[in-house]
This record gives C-alpha cells, sequence and structure tokens, in this order.
C-alpha cells in the first residue's frame, strides 16, 4: 500500500514531545510519508523537516494544500485556530486527525461534523486515553453489570500546569475557550462517556475570576446508570484516578499505571488486576495487536486507528460528532457555572473570590 | 496572591514574574493582567522585569547549580532598579540533620551536605552574606523548613502514602519535624517586604510536631489509623538500584548531557524505554525507605525561629494545630479522605 502523504500543521510541543517518534516510526515502516510541515514560525517546523525526505516546510496550510495532493493532515496547531484549520484541510479533500480539543465551541464543532460528512472524509480526534486497557475493561464490566445496575463515581485529576507553551494564548478564555476544563476536562468527559455513555450536567464550579480562565473545576454529572463528580486542578495536586462503585463491586482506575486496576467486593480487600485490552498496531486487516503500556503507546495506538480509518474503512476511536459531544458538556458547564468554594480559605477570602468570578462579574 | 489580597495586605501590589508561559498555569485565573516575563538568567531580562517594584522576591526552582548565580544576577538588577529589598528563599536544609544543638539563624550551614540543592542554597548564603551592607537592597534570607499546607507537597504527599499505605516510619517517628505552614510563609514574606530587616530568618511553625506528631494528626483528619505504620530503625537505609541509578542520573556529567538533550531526542529516549521496558506490577504498593525519607526523619533538633518574631513581631504566624485545621479542609476538598 501507497503510504498516506501526511501534512503537520502547528509544530509545537505537542507534536515535538508526543507526536514525532510515532510519526517518524510510521514513516520508517511505509505507513506514511511527512510532505509538509505548517508553522507560522517557520524555524519550528524547519527542525522536523530534516527527518523526512519529502518534506517541505510552508508558514500557511493553504499553500502546502495547494502545492501537493495530502492524504492526511495533522491538526495540531493552537485549539482556537482547528476549526479553521481542519475545515481547510477537509475542503482540500484531506483525512484529518486533530489534536484535542477538536475546536473550542460547538458551532464549530457542528460545522466540522458536516464539513465531513458532506465530503465522506474521515476526522479522528486525537484522544488517547480511548486507548487506555483499563479504561476499556472497565467499561466493558460496567456494560456487563459487574458493578450492579447503579453506580457512582469521582473522577479527580490536577496538579500544576507543565506543558512547555510558546505563548499565553492558552490562558486566554477567547482563544482557548476556558482553562482546565477545555485542556484535562476534554479527555476526563470523553472517558467517561466511554464509562457511561451521554452525560447531562447538573452543576459546575470553578474559580476563574473575570478576565482570567479556570484552575479548578468540578463538575455534578449524571448519566443513564451513574452519578458522581469530575475534579480537575492546574494548580494543586488532588488524590488523583478514578473510583467506580457499585453494590456489586468498587473499582480504582489510576491515572498513570493503565495496563492494571483496583477491584474490590463488597467486604473484601483491593486486589490488583491486569487489564490486556489491545488494538490494531498496524495497517494489516488482521494483523498484530497491542495492548499499552503508557502514554506513548497509546498515541501510537491513535495513529493506527485514524490510518485505519482511512485505508479500510474502520470507524475511528473518537471522530468528530462524538467529540462534539464533549464540547457541548463544556459549554453547558460554563452555561451553569458558579464561584467554586474553596473551603480552607477564610471566609473574607471566600466572599472575595465569589465577587470575583467571572460569571458574576459579567 | 489572592490569599494575600483577602488578608489584609491590600497595600501590596504584587507582580509576578515568570521564566516561561506555563508558569501562568498556576495563576491563570486572576487574568493576565500585570505579568511580565523575566529570567534570572539572562540578566538583560531583569531591568523590564522589575521597573517600578519596591521589593523583589526570589521564589525560583530549578537547576541547582544556577542557584547562586541567579540571586547574584536578581541582586545586581535590584541594585541598578533601585529596588529596596531583595527577600531570598533559602532552605532550612542548609542545616542537614540540625545535628549539633544551639543553631541559632547565622551559624554556619552544611558545607558538606550530600544534597546538591543544600550545598547550593548555602553558597548563595554566602555570597549574599558578604553582599550585605553594601550599598544595595535591603538582604533578607528566609530560611524555611518543609512547606506544607493546602496545595503544598509536604500535605499532599503524606497524605496520599498514608491513603497508599507506604506511609511509614524511622526510629518510631520521634525525630523533628521542621513544618513551615504556607500561610506563614507567605505572611512572612509579606511582613517583610512592608517592614523589612536584613538579615538571615529560619522559618517555622510555633508548636512544630515530631514526624509521629505530624502523622498521627494527618490519621486523625483523614480517620486512618497510622499507629501501626511500617517502622524503619535509623540504619535500615540502604541504596537500592534505583537510587543508585537516579544518584548516576543526577551526577554533574548526566545532568550536563541532558541540558544539551533536546526535548524531542528524551521524549525519543522515554518511548523506546517504554516500548522495550514497559509493564507493572500486579502487587499493591508497599512502604520504601528512599534516601531523602530517611534522611528527613532523622532530624535531630528543630531550628530556632525566635529571630524572626523578635525582628518581625507584626507576623502572627499560625500555630501547628490552627493550620492542621485549614488543611484538613483542603484533604477533604482534594479527595485525600476517600479509600
Amino acid at each position: 500500500m501507497k503510504p498516506i502523504a501526511l501534512c503537520i500543521v502547528g509544530c509545537g510541543a505537542v507534536v515535538a514531545d508526543l507526536h514525532m517518534p510515532v510519526v517518524e516510526s510510521l514513516q520508517r515502516k511505509g505507513a506514511v510519508n511527512v510532505v509538509a510541515l505548517v508553522d507560522n514560525q517557520k524555524d519550528r517546523a524547519g527542525r522536523f523537516a530534516r527527518k523526512f525526505r519529502d518534506a517541505k516546510v510552508y508558514d500557511k496550510l493553504d499553500e502546502a494544500i495547494q502545492s501537493k495532493p495530502i492524504g492526511l493532515t495533522f491538526v495540531a496547531s493552537p485549539p482556537g485556530l482547528h476549526a479553521e484549520h481542519v475545515l481547510a484541510a477537509l475542503n482540500a479533500g484531506s483525512h484529518v486527525l486533530v489534536e484535542k480539543p477538536m475546536v473550542t465551541n460547538s458551532i464549530d464543532a457542528q460545522r466540522l461534523v458536516d464539513a465531513s460528512r458532506k465530503k465522506g472524509l474521515v476526522t479522528a480526534v486525537g484522544l488517547p486515553r480511548r486507548y487506555y486497557p483499563h479504561v476499556a475493561e472497565v467499561a466493558e464490566r460496567i456494560a456487563n453489570g459487574d458493578f450492579g445496575p447503579r453506580l457512582t463515581f469521582r473522577y479527580r485529576e490536577g496538579g500544576s500546569f507543565g506543558w512547555p507553551v510558546a505563548s499565553d494564548a492558552v490562558f486566554r478564555r477567547e482563544k482557548a475557550g476556558g482553562g482546565v476544563l477545555m485542556d484535562k476536562g476534554v479527555h476526563a468527559l470523553d472517558v467517561l462517556e466511554q464509562l457511561f455513555g451521554a452525560v447531562k450536567i447538573k452543576g459546575c464550579r470553578d474559580d476563574s475570576q473575570s478576565g482570567g480562565v479556570e484552575c479548578n473545576a468540578l463538575l455534578d454529572l449524571e448519566y443513564v446508570r451513574a452519578e458522581g463528580q469530575l475534579q480537575l486542578s492546574w494548580d494543586q495536586p488532588l488524590n488523583n484516578g478514578i473510583w467506580v462503585s457499585g453494590e456489586k463491586a468498587d473499582a480504582y482506575l489510576a491515572l498513570e499505571t493503565i495496563h492494571t486496576y483496583r477491584w474490590r467486593e463488597p467486604k473484601g480487600t483491593w486486589k490488583v488486576l491486569p487489564a490486556q485490552k489491545d488494538w490494531p498496531n498496524s495497517l494489516t486487516p488482521n494483523g498484530p495487536r497491542k495492548s499499552p503500556s503508557d502514554y506513548y503507546q497509546c498515541i501510537g495506538l491513535q495513529w493506527w486507528g485514524a490510518l485505519r480509518a482511512i485505508a479500510l474503512g474502520e470507524p475511528p476511536a473518537v471522530d468528530a460528532e462524538r467529540a462534539s459531544q464533549v464540547i457541548r458538556a463544556i459549554e453547558s458547564s460554563y452555561r451553569q457555572s458558579q464561584s467554586l468554594v474553596l473551603p480552607w480559605l477564610s471566609r473574607p477570602e471566600q466572599v472575595t473570590s465569589q465577587k470575583l468570578h467571572w460569571r458574576a462579574a459579567a | 496572591m489572592k490569599h494575600l489580597n483577602a488578608s489584609g495586605f491590600e497595600e501590596i501590589e504584587f507582580v509576578p514574574i515568570i521564566r516561561q508561559f506555563r508558569g501562568l498555569g498556576r495563576i491563570s485565573k486572576l487574568g493576565l493582567r500585570n505579568y511580565r516575563m523575566g529570567d534570572l538568567s539572562k540578566p538583560e531580562s531583569l531591568k523590564s522585569a522589575l521597573a517600578g517594584c519596591h521589593a523583589a522576591v526570589n521564589l525560583t526552582m530549578g537547576d541547582d547549580s544556577r542557584i547562586t548565580s541567579d540571586v547574584q544576577n536578581l541582586y545586581r538588577a535590584c541594585q541598578e532598579g533601585q529596588v529596596e529589598t531583595l527577600v531570598h528563599l533559602s532552605s532550612a536544609e542548609v542545616y542537614g540533620r540540625c545535628d549539633t544543638p544551639g543553631l541559632h539563624d547565622d551559624s554556619p550551614w552544611q558545607t558538606d551536605h550530600w544534597m546538591e540543592y543544600a550545598r547550593c542554597k548555602g553558597q548563595a548564603e554566602d555570597w549574599l552574606r558578604n553582599t550585605l551592607g553594601q550599598s544595595g537592597p535591603k538582604i533578607v534570607v528566609l530560611r524555611p523548613g518543609l512547606i506544607w499546607g493546602p496545595r503544598s507537597g509536604w500535605l499532599a504527599e503524606p497524605a496520599q502514602a498514608i491513603h497508599d499505605g507506604t506511609a511509614y516510619y524511622v526510629d518510631g517517628g520521634k525525630w523533628a519535624c521542621n513544618l513551615c505552614f504556607v500561610d506563614n510563609l507567605v505572611r512572612s514574606i509579606a511582613t517583610v517586604v512592608q517592614t523589612p530587616t536584613s538579615g538571615f530568618y529560619n522559618l517555622g511553625d510555633p508548636g512544630r510536631p515530631t514526624w509521629r506528631g505530624y502523622y498521627q494528626a494527618l490519621g486523625e483528619v483523614l480517620n486512618r489509623d497510622v499507629s501501626q505504620l511500617t517502622d524503619f530503625p535509623e540504619t535500615a537505609y540502604r541504596p537500592g538500584l534505583k537510587e543508585k541509578l537516579s544518584s548516576l542520573t543526577k551526577s554533574s556529567l548526566a545532568k550536563s548531557i541532558k541540558r544539551r538533550m533536546q526535548n524531542q531526542t528524551k521524549t525519543a529516549i522515554k518511548f523506546w524505554l517504554t516500548e522495550r521496558f514497559g509493564g507493572g506490577s500486579l502487587h499493591l504498593p508497599g512502604p520504601s525507605l528512599s534516601k531523602g525519607g530517611w534522611w528527613l526523619r532523622t532530624v535531630r533538633y528543630q531550628l530556632p525561629v525566635e529571630k524572626f518574631s523578635k525582628t518581625f513581631p507584626s507576623a502572627t504566624l499560625q500555630t501547628f494545630e490552627q493550620a492542621m485545621a485549614s488543611s484538613a479542609q483542603w484533604l477533604t476538598f482534594s479527595g485525600y479522605h476517600e479509600i
């Protein structure tokens, strides 16, 4: 099979740190051929060009599209530009793999869904946690009724923001669409969708002041068979992980260790169980499969998933339609948002926080 | 910043100076109105960063070998920019395990300390001490102990360890736990900025406990029995393979190679290692005695902190019990009460 001509849009930290080793490996295996690297800072794109014999560097996506046929466009530009870049690629007849968040609002999300459908092209969304074996396995056990009919859950993910971002755009609501909810929240809501199905936002509290974006968010969520809370932070540690409880069993899924999970039956003690769910690891229809043990391997499987969607017509793990549900959930959260109470602060501090909350000021 | 603004320090206007944009992540809720870019290793960046400021507080973390040169650059930038006060955060770790009774705020630091961090902090102190009295900004050096409290590692990590079953004592937890509550640190900084008196000051909470006392207080808050934690004798520490490897990667040569390596290369190495050696244990974790854990749990004496309270009587610091009460609220908020 001829390698798929690949264009990479946005050559910043995400591409350098997460995707480039995978892309190089795909190129060596003949699955892709990188033909275009696009970044408005040409030197950032240029540092990758020497790795790929046929790659040319562009500062605008339009120039790349007009110069050569492209089979797949990987969009890793700042989130505020995703809609423009994905639509340009689709209109040029290219399939798309876009980094999360797919877009920053539901209107753009629908435009992408419509364009993808109209053109008959794949729009796969980069949410590698879809390939976490422990999440996939616990999702199956939930579906099998191993926990019982009704479930409760807690999902916590906190820690200092650490991405080596190239500008302050990610901290500006008008450019990024929001803060930690638009960043970690996109992953978390997608994982919860995988576990429990379609979400209804029952409440949202965050700590953003006027002019800022939230560093902390706490959501009350409801699903057909489950209810619980999602707590996210950019500025403090939390007791991280996913706890799922039912009358027949409890499970705990760590966020870092993805190939095991803890399982406990009523009055029992915690046991560590292996999670061995696997996914295709090549373009061969019944070829080798892999059960990933870390995030990098999940990124690799995500790429294979997108390539198989193009070459074999298999559905991608997350398409534009599915990603739109998360964007709509985040928008709903922001519409309902109230000031997050930080109970360890003094009363005057809490009152000040409430007064300065971005929704109160609006 | 928000804490200070809502707690009686309204007259202080805070200007965050960041080296990289990611530093905004922790303050982005406040809006990006007044941040400035500045890098202590690039003196030319500091002039505009410090413009109009009356005091500069050095809270930087990172490469230990740069601690002294960074503080030198900051001092000179303060001098040139007529900044009146330089507050430098050193560490109680410069005194190591405080083996000697009678240590005071101006005692010499432990020059043969095994941690590069502590030696570099000590060397920076030496330079600042030699600079005291020159025509420049007032110099206030603060030496907090283990910073704990809401959002802090020395609260979250012991709570996580109790939660995970990896917490432990050394020598029954009888030795000194030199804690400094984060709000006490912030209040101390605000006080010295408002009424600066040059000098070197240890910082610690009134009524600091032993390690057993600290864990017992945490256990009560978390509703967990900590009386039966694994108790290692002081002599139990032996470096394991992981720590031997870790000391190799912390060598000057390894650090120098790492500094020169592009992020992309580091990622590729990680990618290669996990492809080949990824795997995991099917056992619940247990206590494991690290060198740092052993060292900190065998600190002999509490550092005296009276010099600070005598010099800055307006600083009202919370006792350990008061600090634990607000920490308990944070632990619940952050989910550490759940098993």
